[in-house]
């Protein structure tokens, strides 16, 4: 074999070994795609859109690795750059192979024979083995590692990603553990949660859950396999309230196949479903998570009021929110008027519009108070009302602040002190404050990118701004404190509040001046509320304080005689503390962890569920003990500190005052 | 330590719970006729929104118009009578339809469930004087003043037998509403405010 065959030779096997190396670093790019989609899906179930792309994201990437490897090695075509490629690993060839593939000139037939000579002398065997081997061991090492990585995605995961449709109810993988003579057939499970329709939500599904959450209403598959390894009928399904009083309800198990499946409706309240397989028993907790009724502001009026006169415009202006989706919503009135004993009260729709499923709404309508033919002494009462879409457990219904609208009678003047309404000033002062701390706070979170200069600028700044609305506070006081006309020169209790808010923001306008933003914040929020304290008071305050008389007991005694028929009483008994008990029930589950942890496992899991409704500030953590627990990590200290918490609220809730006698 | 009784009237945001402003005065008036309890000889007026309010384990709340109560007055109440506060509410309207009473009733009912009619027979009648027919009629049922009808029971929000929250149409804020003079020169016999002796030992011996 001469110089040249032997290089393409050469050039064969590293074209196919290019080629092999390209195939199989494309096949571990493709795989290691689905790989990681598929553990981004058991962290965070991707919603399908996302999932709909993994296949094609994957054929892209193993097309691109294949792109990029047969790029790098293009050269393999050329004899020269293969001739060069064998001088580079055999020295002793002194380049003889690579002038008899490429001359620089015509070699003479001595001279062919010289340098086929000098190429026959050399062992070539072996030259290429090594790097060949390389190349294809790393590939095919990377391709098994992603391979073994997909192997242990469990089975319903991989089957969303491989075939994504919002129905698809992926099974779990058979069981590994076959070979048991009596496999437990609860393990692992899937649960298919379809939200109730008017929710406008997907149905999901969670693998092996200890706790499903989902809206009252939702069905919930819990779905398991083996139903043809052993008595169909020794399965067995009940659902029971977490917090007891009702005997379990029996829910029918469905065999299909291999497959069992058993349906609940998602109650109202926690409930605890208890899964059987002869021996074998499992607990999921049914966590309802309430529609929550839509949140009304009434931005105008902004509070309660006391009109001199029935005159003018009152305009009404309505925010609506809901977590799912509004109905429809309705602005009321309600007008009183009348004396002594006979009240006349009428109530009328004002405004009212209504929502096609949107989570946000507005609503305004205006009051011409001219037109409604008022009397002094008339009361208007203004509220809001709106209801969201909920055909299950609602429709949930919200309802705004009531604001009072009264107009002034002056006869109440003769028994009844009448305060000025308050100045409008107090209730723009508190939006600037609350302005005021929001930017604060955005400078604080902006500080490691700003300049120090920079943040020292924005910081005196905002300084200013306080110190101009303290001073519009200050004006706000001295308007109340000397009242023109009146001649009233002294505190109210609104200016001594003031005074106080004043006072903080005086010194939240010196921490800022030397740009001290965090010990700012704390007296600006001082500040907040106290104006937030002193807008409250005015609703009550408005139509001033009642005198109190006293009675001369004495006297009154004096002409006393107890002569009646006192009946029996009992005293009465102190309410059990449900916490108390919820914390008696997690020290017993934490005393059975060493000696029987599945004991405690379901022992934690109906506290948890008595959790939801008892000491949701504990729910949380035992929630997520739960799922460590059944990792097989450690839950000894986040049992420890939900026992805390609860420990922290029992036994500490005040009570009413005692009081003496006894007739 | 404990402390003199004090007859408590909550202060609510919207209406009138102003409307009968002697009426501790009278009530506490009669205590004092009738019974030994250690008494403060005046009244308080609380907001029912305020931490203050849980040192009066009784409240009197009355009006004549709608009621809406804040959600702050809300919560409050709520976990007033779950720490074993008691709440007389009494509809100063008489009327069996009336706004005071359809909006009291709709607040009460959202915040502790259904109200009750609390038979005449029950231990409230009993606590101090007898009443074997249930609540006293008062002059404002009789004389045809208001809708001319006799409210022959007073209803609660009931835990088992005892009372937490009792609820009266019969309008003894108008019956105790007087001068105090005009009350003290009435005979025993005929004392309208007798009920209230009841109502409040009812309250503190539940």
């Amino acid at each position: 074999m001469n110089a040249v065959a032997r290089v393409r030779r050469a050039r064969r096997v590293l074209l196919c070994a290019i080629a092999a190396s390209a195939i199989l670093g494309a096949a571990a790019v493709g795989v290691g795609v689905l790989v990681l989609a598929s553990a981004a899906d058991l962290l965070v179930p991707l919603p399908l859109g996302a999932r709909r792309l993994v296949l094609p994201a994957a054929a892209a990437a193993a097309a691109a690795s294949l792109l990029v490897a047969g790029w790098r090695g293009r050269n393999a075509w050329s004899l020269g750059r293969v001739a060069l490629y064998l001088e580079e690993r055999l020295p002793q060839l002194r380049f003889a192979l690579a002038t008899a593939v490429e001359p620089a000139v015509p070699p003479t037939d001595a001279a062919r024979e010289a340098l086929e000579r000098a190429v026959a002398n050399v062992d070539a065997r072996g030259a290429l083995l090594r790097p060949v081997a390389r190349a294809i061991a790393v590939r095919a090492a990377a391709l098994a590692a992603a391979l073994l990585a997909l192997a242990a995605v469990p089975a319903g995961t991989l089957a969303r990603i491989l075939d994504p449709r919002p129905e698809n109810v992926p099974l779990p993988p058979e069981p590994a553990a076959a070979v048991e003579p009596a496999p437990n057939r609860l393990a692992p499970i899937s649960v298919r949660v379809e939200p109730p329709r008017y929710a406008g939500r997907e149905p999901f599904v969670l693998e092996d859950p200890a706790t499903v959450a989902a809206l009252p209403g939702s069905r919930v598959e819990v779905r398991g396999r083996g139903a043809s390894r052993g008595a169909a009928d020794s399965l067995g399904a009940s659902v029971a309230p977490a917090s007891g009083g009702r005997q379990p309800r029996d829910l029918a198990v469905r065999v299909d196949g291999d497959a069992w499946s058993a349906a609940v409706v998602m109650p109202p309240e926690p409930a605890i479903l208890r899964l059987r397989d002869r021996a074998h028993d499992r607990l999921v907790v049914l966590e309802p998570v309430p529609d929550e009724p839509p949140i009304l502001s009434l931005l105008s009026p902004i509070r309660d009021s006391t009109f001199a006169e029935p005159k003018g415009k009152l305009d009404i202006d309505l925010q609506i929110q809901d977590d799912l989706g509004l109905a429809r919503a309705e602005i009321e009135l309600l007008y009183t008027s009348g004396g002594g004993e006979r009240f006349e009260t009428k109530r009328m729709i004002v405004g009212r519009a209504s929502f096609d499923g949107t989570r946000t709404g507005r609503l305004r309508a205006a009051i011409v108070l001219d037109t409604m033919g008022l009397r002094p002494g008339d009361v208007l009462h203004i509220r809001a009302v709106a209801w969201d879409r909920n055909d299950v457990t609602g429709p949930g219904q919200g309802e705004s602040e009531t604001r009072t609208i009264r107009i002034r009678d002056p006869r109440d003047l003769s028994d009844v002190r009448i305060t000025a309404a308050a100045a409008a000033a107090v209730d723009t002062s508190i939006i600037s404050q609350r302005m005021l701390i929001m930017r604060a706070e955005t400078l604080l979170v902006q500080k490691p990118q700003l300049e120090a200069e920079e943040y020292t600028r924005r910081s005196v700044r905002l300084s200013a701004q306080q110190g101009a609305l303290r001073q519009r506070v200050l004006s706000i006081i001295n308007e109340l404190e000397n009242v023109e006309g009146v001649g009233f020169v002294g505190h109210t209790p609104s200016s001594l509040v003031l005074r106080e808010a004043a006072e903080e923001m005086r010194a939240a306008e010196q921490e800022l001046s030397i740009a001290q933003v965090p010990v700012a914040l704390v007296h600006m929020r001082k500040a907040l509320a106290l104006l937030e304290k002193i807008r409250d008071a005015n609703r009550y305050w408005l139509r001033g304080l009642l005198t109190t008389t006293p009675v001369e007991i004495e006297r009154v005694r004096l002409t006393g005689r107890d002569r009646a028929n006192v009946g029996p009483r009992d005293p009465r008994e102190r309410p059990e503390d449900p916490r108390r008990e919820l914390l008696q029930r997690l020290n017993r589950a934490i005393a059975l962890l060493e000696s029987d942890p599945r004991a405690a496992g379901d022992s934690l899991q109906l506290v948890f569920a008595a959790s939801l409704t008892e000491a949701r500030d504990i729910s949380e953590t035992l929630g997520q003990a739960i799922e460590a627990m059944q990792r097989g990590e450690d839950v000894r200290a986040a049992l420890i500190a939900a026992r805390r918490r609860l420990e922290r609220k029992v036994g500490h809730e005040g009570t009413l005052s005692s009081w003496f006698g006894m007739p | 330590m404990s402390k003199p009784f004090t007859f408590a009237t909550g202060i609510y945001a919207s209406g009138d719970w102003e409307s009968a402003s002697l009426v501790p005065q009278n009530v506490i008036d009669v205590l004092a006729k009738y019974t030994s309890l250690e008494l403060n000889p005046e009244g308080v007026n609380v907001r029912i929104d305020s931490p203050e309010l849980f040192e009066y384990p009784f409240l009197f709340i009355t009006g004549h118009l709608p009621v809406f109560f804040t959600p702050r007055e809300r919560a409050n109440l709520k976990e007033y009578v779950r720490r074993g506060g008691f709440l007389f509410v009494d509809d100063h309207n008489h009327d069996i339809d009336g706004v005071f009473h359809k909006t009291m009733t709709a607040e009460l009912e959202r915040m502790f469930g259904k109200l009750k009619k609390i038979p005449n027979d029950h231990r409230l009648y009993r606590a101090f004087f007898e009443f074997p027919d249930g609540p006293p009629t008062t002059s404002h049922e009789l004389n045809g003043w208001g809708d001319n009808l006799v409210h022959d029971y007073l209803m609660g929000i009931m835990d088992g037998d005892r009372i937490d929250v009792l609820y009266s149409n019969k309008d003894y804020s108008s019956e105790w509403h007087v001068k105090l003079t005009e009350n003290r020169d009435r005979r025993e016999v005929d004392d309208p405010a007798k009920i209230a002796v009841n109502i409040v030992v009812y309250a503190l011996t539940r």
